[in-house]
C-alpha cells in the first residue's frame, strides 16, 4: 500500500530536504505541499512533481504530513492534523513556550493519530551505535557528557523571537539534549546558560552555551551556537562524547565526509560532502511505515520528548535572566 | 651566567635542566624536590628546601617546574628572599594562597611570572597574531577540548609536572590553567566563570564556561586520567563574526612520523617550554623590575574562580580584588 504524504508549510529550511526525500520513497506518494507563500509553495511543489495546496486541501489529501512551519505555527497545524486524523512529524522545537508544548502534548494524548518529531538524529547510525555501546556498559558509570550542534545562522523568521521563540537556544538545543536523553535514559535536572549576540546584528542570541546536570549526576556541556561561518565547507555539526569511569566514547553524526575543491574560474570554493547513511531518509521511511501500520515509530522522538526539551530551553532562558543555574521543570 | 634553582618532580626538573643546558647564559645552582641520584645525574647540588638552596648559593632565580600551586612553599620562600621566581599556572588554587603570593611579591624585592609555555609556541603565537590582525573579527565563542595527561614532550611539553597534583580537581585545574592563560592572552580578561567537575574511575572531567569582559564567551573541557593514558587529544576553535580558526591534535603531530609514532621536531631549547624558560632568563637579566610583581594574575584568578564555582555550584564573577 502506498501512502499519501505531504509537506505542511515551506517556512522551515528543511521543507525542501524532506520534500525531495519523500518524493523518492517507494512506499510514499508525495501528493502536495502547502503553505502561505503561494509562489514559494508552487516552486517547491513543481520541483518534486507535487501539487501546491492550502493546508486544509493537504489534510484532505494526505495520510501523513511533515510540519515545517515557523515554531509559533506548530500548535495550529498540529491541531489541524489531529482534527483531520492525519499522521504528522513536527519540526523542532515543538512550541515557542513550555506551556504551549504541554498543550500540544495533551491534545495529542487524546488522539491515536501517529505523531512524532521531525528530529532525525536518533536515526543516525553513529548515534545508534553509541547508544548500543552505552547500554552494553562500555563507558562504565557516566561521568560527563559533551555535545555540539552548531550551525550557520539561518536568518528569516528564525531570528524573530515571536515566530521562533528565541534564537540559537530555541533552534539548537533540541537535537543534542534529546539524543543524550535517548542514549543515556537520564533526564536534564539543572541548566546554566551563557548566551549573547556576537556573530550577527540580530534581535536574538546567536551564542548558546549550556552547562547541565543529568539525573545520575553527570555533567553535560553543550554548544549550540550559530557560530558556523556562512562560508564554512559544511553546514555545522552534531557530535556527542560520553566520558565514563571505564571509557570515553564519541559519535559524530556527520563524520563521514569528503572534500570537493572547486576551481572553475568563479573563485575557489571548498565544499565538504556527507556520504554516510542519511538519517533524514531513515526517519521518513519509519514515518511512512508507521502510517502503513508496519512500525510504531518507536525510534523517533515523541511529542512528549519534545516537551522535555522545551522544559530545558525554558530553563536556559530563565537561567540567562537570573544569572544562575535553574532547575528544569520536568 | 644566571644561576637557577630548579624545584619540582624529577621528570619535570630533568625536562627543564635539559633546556637550561642549551642556553649559554644559564647554569643550575641547585635542585629541590629530587632524589640524590637524580641530582648526581644532573651534576648539581640537592637541597631540602628553596630557603636552604638560596642560603647556600648565589641563585638569580627559582624555577618551579610545574604548576606553582603545587609548590606554594617554594614560591613563598623565593619571594621571601627577594628572588625572582617562575612557575606554570596556576600559582594558586584558592583565594587565600592567591592573595598571599600577590602581596608577598608586591611588598618584596622578588617577582613571579606564571605564563603558560603555550604562549611561547609558534602555533599559539600565530593564532594570536591572526586574531590581532582581525582574521576572525570579534570573538564569539572560543572552544577548547583537551584530554590529558601528556607523557613525553613535543606539543604537550607545557604540561610537565602536573601529575604531582594531589586532587583530581586540582589536576584538572592545572591543565585548564594553560588554556585560561592563552584565552586571556588572546581575548582579554575573563569576567565570569561557571564550571562543573566530576571524578571517578579512570577519568576525571571538568568543563568551564568563561565570559570575557569584552563580551565573547569560551568553553574549556578537560578530561584527565592519572592512571590510564588516553590518546592525546586537543581541539581548539576560535569562532568570530568574520571567520573561524581551528586546529586539532592531527595538526600538531603530523610533521614527523615514524611508523605509528610522532617525532618531535623542535630541539628542546626551541620548543614552547624552552621559550618560557628563555623569557624567564631575559626578565631576570633586565635592568628594571617588571611592572607587575605577579605576571599574569588573571589566569590563576580564573582558576581560583573555577574551583569556587565547582564547589559552590554557581557562576563566579572575577573582580579586581579577587574572585567573589
Amino acid at each position: 500500500m502506498t501512502v499519501d504524504v505531504g509537506i505542511c508549510s515551506t517556512d522551515h529550511v528543511n521543507a525542501e530536504v524532506y520534500a525531495a526525500l519523500l518524493s523518492e520513497l517507494p512506499d510514499a506518494n508525495l501528493v502536495g505541499i502547502s503553505g502561505e507563500s503561494r509562489e514559494r509553495v508552487r516552486k517547491q511543489a513543481n520541483s518534486v512533481g507535487a501539487a501546491a495546496m492550502s493546508h486544509q486541501e493537504l489534510m484532505d489529501a494526505a495520510d501523513g504530513v511533515v510540519i515545517c512551519s515557523t515554531n509559533a505555527a506548530h500548535k495550529a497545524l498540529v491541531d489541524l492534523a489531529l482534527r483531520n486524523d492525519v499522521a504528522f512529524l513536527c519540526e523542532k522545537p515543538l512550541a515557542t513556550s513550555l506551556a504551549t508544548a504541554r498543550e500540544i502534548r495533551d491534545r495529542c494524548a487524546e488522539s491515536d493519530v501517529v505523531a512524532g518529531m521531525a528530529m532525525p538524529i536518533r536515526y543516525s547510525r553513529p548515534m545508534r551505535r553509541l547508544k548500543e555501546q552505552y547500554e552494553a556498559g562500555a563507558v562504565g558509570e557516566l561521568i560527563a557528557v559533551s555535545g555540539v550542534n552548531r550551525g550557520r545562522m539561518p536568518g528569516g523568521w528564525f531570528v524573530d523571537p515571536e515566530q521562533a521563540g528565541g534564537g540559537a537556544v530555541a533552534d539548537h538545543t533540541d537535537h543534542i539534549v534529546d539524543i543524550v536523553r535517548w542514549i543515556t535514559g537520564e533526564e536534564i535536572e539543572e541548566v546554566y546558560a551563557e548566551t549573547t549576540t556576537r556573530f550577527y546584528d540580530i534581535p536574538v542570541e546567536d551564542v548558546n552555551l549550556l552547562s547541565m546536570t543529568l539525573s545520575n549526576g553527570a555533567s553535560f556541556i553543550m554548544d549550540g551556537s550559530w557560530s558556523t561561518p556562512q562560508k564554512n565547507s559544511f553546514w555545522g555539526d552534531a557530535d556527542v562524547e560520553l566520558v565514563g569511569t571505564e571509557e570515553t566514547l564519541a559519535a559524530d553524526c556527520f563524520g563521514y565526509r569528503y572534500d570537493h575543491v572547486s576551481d572553475t574560474g568563479h573563485g575557489r570554493h571548498t565544499e565538504s560532502i556527507y556520504w554516510g547513511a542519511d538519517p533524514n531518509n531513515a526517519l521518513l521511511r519509519d514515518f511512512v511505515a508507521a502510517i502503513r501500520g508496519e512500525s510504531t515509530l518507536a525510534a523517533a522522538a515523541t511529542v512528549d520528548d519534545a516537551v522535555r526539551t522545551a522544559a530545558v530551553i525554558e530553563a536556559a532562558y530563565e537561567s540567562v535572566e537570573r544569572g544562575e543555574p535553574v532547575d528544569v521543570d520536568r | 651566567m644566571r644561576q637557577i634553582v630548579a624545584v619540582g618532580p624529577e621528570t619535570a626538573v630533568r625536562a627543564h635542566v635539559e633546556r637550561y643546558d642549551r642556553f649559554d647564559d644559564a647554569a643550575i645552582a641547585g635542585l629541590v624536590g629530587v632524589s640524590e641520584a637524580c641530582a648526581d645525574g644532573i651534576g648539581a647540588p640537592r637541597y631540602e628546601s628553596v630557603s636552604d638552596a638560596l642560603r647556600e648559593t648565589d641563585a638569580d632565580g627559582v624555577d618551579v617546574c610545574g604548576p606553582g600551586a603545587v609548590h606554594g612553599d617554594a614560591l613563598r620562600e623565593a619571594l621571601d628572599a627577594g628572588v625572582p621566581a617562575r612557575c606554570d599556572p596556576p600559582f594558586a588554587l584558592d583565594g587565600d594562597a592567591f592573595d598571599g603570593l600577590v602581596s608577598l611579591a608586591s611588598d618584596g624585592e622578588g617577582w613571579l611570572t606564571a605564563y603558560s609555555p603555550h604562549r611561547f609556541s609558534r602555533l599559539y603565537d600565530r593564532l594570536r597574531t591572526d586574531v590581532d590582525a582581525g582574521a576572525i573579527g570579534s570573538i564569539g565563542v572560543a572552544r577548547i577540548k583537551r584530554t590529558a595527561p601528556f607523557d613525553g614532550a613535543g606539543w604537550n611539553s607545557s604540561y610537565a609536572g602536573i601529575s604531582a597534583a594531589a586532587d583530581p580537581v586540582d589536576a584538572l585545574c592545572a591543565v585548564l590553567a594553560h588554556d585560561a592563560d592563552v584565552l586571556e592572552w588572546t581575548f582579554g580578561a575573563v569576567e565570569r566563570v561557571f564550571a562543573r567537575a566530576r571524578s571517578g574511575g579512570r577519568y576525571d572531567h571538568v568543563h568551564a564556561m568563561f565570559a570575557f569582559r569584552e563580551g565573547g564567551r569560551a568553553t574549556i573541557e578537560t578530561t584527565w586520567s592519572d592512571e590510564w593514558t588516553p590518546e592525546p587529544r586537543v581541539d581548539v576553535e576560535y569562532s568570530g563574526n568574520q571567520g573561524r580558526l581551528h586546529f586539532d591534535e592531527h595538526d600538531t603531530l603530523t610533521a614527523l612520523r615514524n611508523g605509528g609514532d610522532h617525532g618531535q621536531v623542535a630541539p628542546p631549547g626551541d620548543d614552547c617550554r624552552g621559550g618560557a624558560l628563555r623569557a624567564f632568563l631575559e626578565r631576570i637579566e633586565g635592568e628594571e623590575r617588571p611592572p607587575s610583581a605577579v605576571d599574569p594574575e588573571g589566569p590563576s584568578r580564573a582558576v581560583v574562580a573555577v574551583r569556587r564555582s565547582v564547589a559552590e555550584g554557581r557562576p563566579v564573577t572575577l573582580t579586581e580584588e579577587g574572585s567573589r
